[in-house]
C-alpha cells in the first residue's frame, strides 16, 4: 500500500494556486519515456493546483481521434458487436477519417485475436474472465487523497479472486516493458478497489465499491498494431505483494522529479504558458496568422510534408501507428558519416587524416564498433570533413546533439530541432549543422537556409546571443563551410524569411493533399492511407524535372534548379520520422 | 427609410477589417457613416502618433524623449480643444487620455531609440494607393524606413493582442508591404507591428505566400462588399466582439426588439446613444427591410 506520510509535498515550479489535495497518477505517467517531460506528467496529476496564468490548451484537428479509445471500448463489452465497423465508426465520431477508421479497425481486429486467445489459454485452465469496470487504488488522510489508476480493461473471474488487467501499445507488447508502470499496474490490481465507473467531472474524486482481496493477480499486454501479445506479471497475492513493496518509492520517484524535457510534446502541455524551460519567442517563425490549430515541427515533419502533404497528415496530425522500412543508401551513409565525425569531436581535438587510415578502421570507427564495409561507404565524405572540421579553429569547443525547442506562441507552433554540434568559439555562441551530399549544389545563402530551414531556425535561436551559424557541406571531392553572422540583421531576416516560407504551407494547410508516386515509397504510414499507390519498379523517378535515385536517395542533377523543386526532391531522400508510440 | 452611400471603390486595411469581422457594422459605420464620439483610447492614438510624426522630422539628434514630450504636451492640448474631442478635455476623461499617451509614448522609448533609425520625411504619414489583382487600395502609412532592412511600420498605442486579433493586425500592415511592393523587387521586406504600451514589436518577414494571402483577401472583400451592397444584404456576424461594438443597442442579432437598421427608429436611436453621423449618404435605391441581417432576413 501507498504510505501517505512518506510522500514529499510537491511545489509548482511556476506561479499556482490550489492544495495537493488531490493526486491522480497514471501508471503510464510512471513510465520513463524519453522525449516525455516529468514536469508536466507530476503537474497533471495535481488536479487541484492551478497555475496563475491562463491555461494555454491545445487547438486539436477535430479529425484527429483516440484510435485506442476504440479498442478499449470494444474489449471492455460482455459481448463483442457483431458489427465492428459501425461500431468503430460511432466510438470514433463523425469527424474521423477513413485512414483513422482503417487503422482503428485494424487494431480492434488484432486486440480481438490477441483477446480471443488469452481466452482459450485460461478455458484450458478453466478460468473465465469477464470485464468489468476501472479499479483505482485509493490512499488517503484528512487532507489529502491519492489515486493510482492505470488505462486498459479490467477483467475478473465469477467468485473475483482472480483479477486482470490489460494494457494496450502499438507494437512488440513483450518489450515495452517498464517496470515503475508495470509495479503500479499490479499494486492497483491488488490492494486497489473496483470503481462505480469514471468520475462525471474529473477534478471528483473516483467512487469506489467494497471489494475483497484477490488472491490472484495478472497484467497482460497487447500490441494492437503488430497483434503481438505477452503476460507483463502472473502471480498469486503473496508474490503480487512483494513485487508491488516498492511502490510509495515509485510514487516518491514520481513526485519528486523536477527533469523538465522541452520537446515536441510541449504542444500538448496547457502549461507551457508558465513553464520555465520551454524558449517563448513569439513571431520566431515569422508566420503571419495564428494558424486553425495547435503544432509542433521538425526537420522531420516538413520533409515528411514535402513528401506528400497527406503523408504528413496522417503521420503528424491523426498521428497513426508508423511502420518501419529500410533506409536508402543516402540516409545510410549520412547517418555514418554525422556518427564518426560526432564520436571524433568528443575528444575535442581536430580530425586529421590519421583519424582514417587506408585500411583498417581506426580509433573512432572502432570505438563505434563497425565494419569495415561500414566505413568504406562513408569514407570519401569523412574525408572532406577533415578540411573543414571547426575544431581546426583555436579557442573553439563543441558538444553533439543537442535538442533545442522554442515555442512560437504567436503561431502556436512547438519547433524542435537537434543541433548536429553546438560550442562557443573564442567565447561567442557557434552552431554547426552538417549534410552530406553527392554533388555540391552553386546556391545563395539564402537559398542554402531554404533547402536546410534547421539552418534558419538554428539563426533564428542564436540571433539573441550573437555568435555564428555554420553549414558543412561534404561531398565526396570536398569540404565546404557557409558562415551565417547571427548579428547581422539582414541574416536574421533571410532565416525568418526562410522559415516562413518553408513552414507557411504546412501551417496554413487545411487539406493536406496527397501525391501518390515516389513518396509511397517508404511512406511509413502507407498502411492505413485511402490513397496510396504501389510504387513502380523505377529504379529513377523525375521530380519536377530533378532525376532521384531511389536506391541510393542521390538526387542526380547537373543543371540549374528552382530551390523549391530541389527542397521537395530532397525531403524524397531524407530521413522521415520513425518514432512511434502511443501517444499518451 | 435613410439612405445609404454606396461603398468606397477604395478599400482600406481598417475598412477590410470592419467589413471581414461583421458586415452590418461596416454598413452602420461606412455607408450609413455613423461613427462613435472619440474614446481615450482614440484621442490618445491620435496624440501618440502626431507626436511620433512629429518627432521624426527633427533633426536625429534631437529624438529624445524631453522633445517628444513636449510635442506631445502641445499637440495633446491642441486635440481636446477640439469641438469633437472638448467632452475628453475634462476630468477622469483627460487623465486616461493622459495616462494612456504617457503609457504609450514611454513604451515607445523602451522600444527603440529614434537617434539612431535613419528616415526620409517622405516615409512618414504616407499615402498609400495601389491597384492590386484590379482592386484599388488606399491606406495612410505610420512610417516606412529603408536601412538596413525596408521595412513598414504601424503604430499601435493598445495591448498586444493574441490569436485572430493579432493576425488581423499582421493582415493589415501586410496589406501595405503588398501595395508597396506591388511590381517592385525587392521592396518591403518586413513588416513591423509597435505595440507601445506593452514595449513589443511584432515583426513579420514578407515573402510571396503572404503578399499573395492578403491580395486574395483584398479581392475577396471587394467582391463581398459589392455583393452585399448589389443584394442589400449586409451580414451581422455575432461574436464576443459585438460587446464593444457601438451598434449592439440597434442590431437585431443583439436586441430582440431592435427596429430595422436603417429605419427612422433605428437612426434615432444611435443618436440617443451619442453616436454622430460623419456625413451625409448618398442617395441609394435599396429598401431598407432588405438591410436585416441575412439569417433573420431568410
Amino acid at each position: 500500500m501507498i504510505n501517505l506520510t512518506e510522500l514529499p509535498q510537491w511545489q509548482p515550479p511556476w506561479s499556482a494556486s490550489g492544495a495537493n489535495s488531490l493526486i491522480r497518477i497514471s501508471s503510464s505517467a510512471l513510465k520513463k519515456v524519453p522525449g516525455n517531460c516529468e514536469v508536466e506528467k507530476v503537474a497533471k496529476a495535481h488536479i487541484d493546483i492551478k497555475q496563475e496564468l491562463k491555461d494555454w490548451s491545445t487547438r486539436k484537428d477535430t479529425r484527429a481521434v483516440f484510435l485506442l479509445g476504440a479498442v478499449q471500448k470494444i474489449l471492455a463489452l460482455p459481448r463483442t458487436p457483431a458489427n465492428i465497423d459501425e461500431f468503430v465508426r460511432k466510438e470514433l465520431g463523425v469527424s474521423a477519417t477513413e485512414p483513422s477508421i482503417r487503422a482503428a479497425k485494424s487494431m480492434v481486429s488484432r486486440a480481438l485475436d490477441a483477446v480471443e486467445e488469452f481466452a482459450a489459454e485460461d478455458l484450458a485452465v478453466d478460468l473465465v474472465l469477464t470485464p468489468t469496470t476501472d479499479f483505482v487504488c485509493v490512499a488517503a488522510s484528512d487532507t489529502q487523497r491519492l489515486e493510482l489508476t492505470s488505462w486498459g480493461v479490467y477483467y475478473q473471474n465469477e467468485d473475483k479472486s482472480f483479477r486482470e488487467l490489460r494494457l494496450f501499445c502499438y507494437k512488440n507488447a513483450d518489450l515495452t516493458r517498464d517496470r515503475n508502470q508495470l509495479v503500479a499496474a499490479v499494486n492497483i490490481l491488488l490492494n486497489g478497489a473496483i470503481t462505480d465507473g469514471s468520475p462525471a467531472i474529473w477534478t471528483e474524486p473516483y467512487q469506489t465499491l467494497p471489494t475483497n482481496p484477490p488472491q490472484r493477480v495478472r497484467v497482460r499486454q497487447i500490441g494492437c498494431v503488430d497483434g503481438s501479445a505477452a503476460t507483463l506479471f502472473d502471480g498469486d497475492a503473496a508474490s503480487a505483494a512483494a513485487f508491488v513493496g516498492g511502490i510509495t518509492s515509485v510514487v516518491h520517484e514520481f513526485l519528486v522529479n523536477t527533469h523538465f524535457v522541452p520537446g515536441n510534446s510541449c504542444v500538448e502541455c496547457r502549461f507551457r504558458v508558465s513553464c520555465p524551460e520551454i524558449v517563448k519567442s513569439p513571431g520566431f517563425l515569422g508566420l503571419p496568422t495564428s494558424g486553425k490549430i495547435s503544432k509542433s515541427l521538425s526537420k522531420t515533419m516538413l520533409n515528411s510534408y514535402q513528401r506528400c502533404n497527406y503523408q504528413y497528415f496522417l503521420a503528424s496530425v491523426l498521428k497513426l501507428p508508423k511502420s518501419e522500412f529500410e533506409s536508402t543508401q543516402a540516409l545510410v551513409r549520412g547517418q555514418a558519416v554525422h556518427d564518426w565525425i560526432m564520436k571524433a569531436h568528443e575528444r575535442q581535438i581536430p580530425c586529421s587524416i590519421a583519424d582514417l587510415p587506408e585500411s583498417g578502421l581506426g580509433e573512432i570507427a572502432s570505438s563505434l564498433g563497425w565494419t569495415q564495409e561500414y566505413l568504406d561507404q562513408a569514407r570519401s565524405w569523412i574525408s572532406s570533413h577533415f578540411q573543414v572540421c571547426p575544431l581546426q579553429t583555436p579557442n573553439t569547443k563543441l558538444r553533439c546533439e543537442e535538442s533545442r525547442t522554442t515555442w512560437d506562441s504567436d503561431a502556436d507552433v512547438v519547433i524542435t530541432t537537434r543541433a548536429d554540434e553546438v560550442g562557443v568559439r573564442n567565447e561567442k555562441p557557434l552552431w554547426r549543422e552538417i549534410k552530406t551530399t553527392s554533388t555540391l549544389q552553386q546556391l545563395t545563402e539564402a537559398e542554402y537556409l531554404l533547402l536546410y530551414p534547421q539552418v534558419a531556425f538554428a539563426i533564428g535561436i542564436q540571433a539573441d546571443s550573437g555568435g555564428t551559424v555554420e553549414l558543412e557541406i561534404l561531398t565526396p571531392e570536398s569540404g565546404k563551410v557557409l558562415s551565417f553572422d547571427t548579428t547581422d540583421p539582414r541574416i536574421v531576416l533571410a532565416a525568418r524569411k526562410a522559415m516562413a516560407i518553408s513552414f507557411d504551407a504546412i501551417h496554413h494547410d487545411e487539406e493536406f493533399l496527397a501525391s501518390p508516386g515516389m513518396a509511397c515509397i517508404n511512406c511509413p504510414v502507407s498502411s492505413w492511407c485511402d490513397k496510396r499507390v504501389e510504387s513502380a519498379n523505377s529504379k529513377e523517378v523525375i521530380v519536377e524535372g530533378l532525376t532521384v535515385d531511389v536506391v541510393t536517395g542521390e538526387i542526380i542533377n547537373d543543371q540549374p534548379v528552382a530551390i523549391d523543386a530541389l527542397a521537395r526532391a530532397l525531403a524524397l531522400v531524407e530521413p522521415v520520422d520513425q518514432t512511434d508510440d502511443v501517444p499518451f | 427609410m435613410t439612405q445609404a452611400s454606396s461603398p468606397s471603390q477604395r478599400l482600406s486595411p481598417t475598412q477590410i477589417s470592419a467589413f471581414r469581422k461583421c458586415g452590418l457594422r461596416y454598413w452602420f459605420s461606412y455607408l450609413l457613416g455613423w461613427r462613435e464620439p472619440p474614446t481615450p483610447a482614440l484621442a490618445a492614438g491620435t496624440i501618440v502618433h502626431d507626436t511620433l510624426e512629429a518627432l521624426f522630422r527633427l533633426p536625429a539628434t534631437d529624438r529624445d524623449f524631453a522633445n517628444a514630450w513636449t510635442i506631445m504636451g502641445t499637440i495633446g492640448k491642441e486635440l481636446l480643444l477640439k469641438p469633437e474631442y472638448e467632452h475628453l478635455g475634462r476630468g477622469a476623461n483627460r487623465d486616461d487620455v493622459r495616462k494612456r499617451a504617457d503609457a504609450a509614448l514611454t513604451g515607445y522609448f523602451n522600444l527603440e531609440k529614434p537617434n539612431e533609425i535613419e528616415i526620409s520625411h517622405a516615409d512618414l504619414e504616407t499615402d498609400v494607393d495601389a491597384t492590386l489583382s484590379g482592386v484599388f487600395f488606399h491606406g495612410r502609412l505610420d512610417r516606412r524606413t529603408r536601412k538596413p532592412i525596408d521595412r513598414v511600420t504601424d503604430y499601435k498605442t493598445g495591448k498586444k493582442p493574441s490569436g485572430a486579433q493579432l493576425d488581423d493586425y499582421v493582415q493589415q500592415v501586410m496589406f501595405y508591404a503588398a501595395a508597396i511592393n506591388n511590381g517592385n523587387d525587392p521592396g518591403v521586406e518586413e513588416v513591423e507591428l509597435l505595440f507601445l504600451p506593452d514595449k513589443q514589436a511584432v515583426r513579420r518577414p514578407v515573402y510571396p505566400a503572404a503578399i499573395s494571402r492578403v491580395t486574395d483577401v483584398l479581392m475577396q472583400t471587394r467582391s463581398d462588399i459589392d455583393n452585399a451592397n448589389q443584394s442589400s444584404k449586409w451580414l451581422a456576424q455575432p461574436s464576443r466582439l459585438c460587446n464593444y461594438c457601438p451598434f449592439k443597442p440597434v442590431c437585431p442579432t443583439q436586441q430582440k426588439t431592435a427596429p430595422i437598421p436603417g429605419s427612422s427608429a433605428s437612426q434615432n436611436m444611435l443618436s440617443q446613444t451619442g453616436l454622430q453621423r460623419k456625413s451625409a449618404p448618398v442617395a441609394n435605391e435599396n429598401d431598407g427591410a432588405e438591410f436585416l441581417p441575412m439569417e433573420l432576413n431568410d
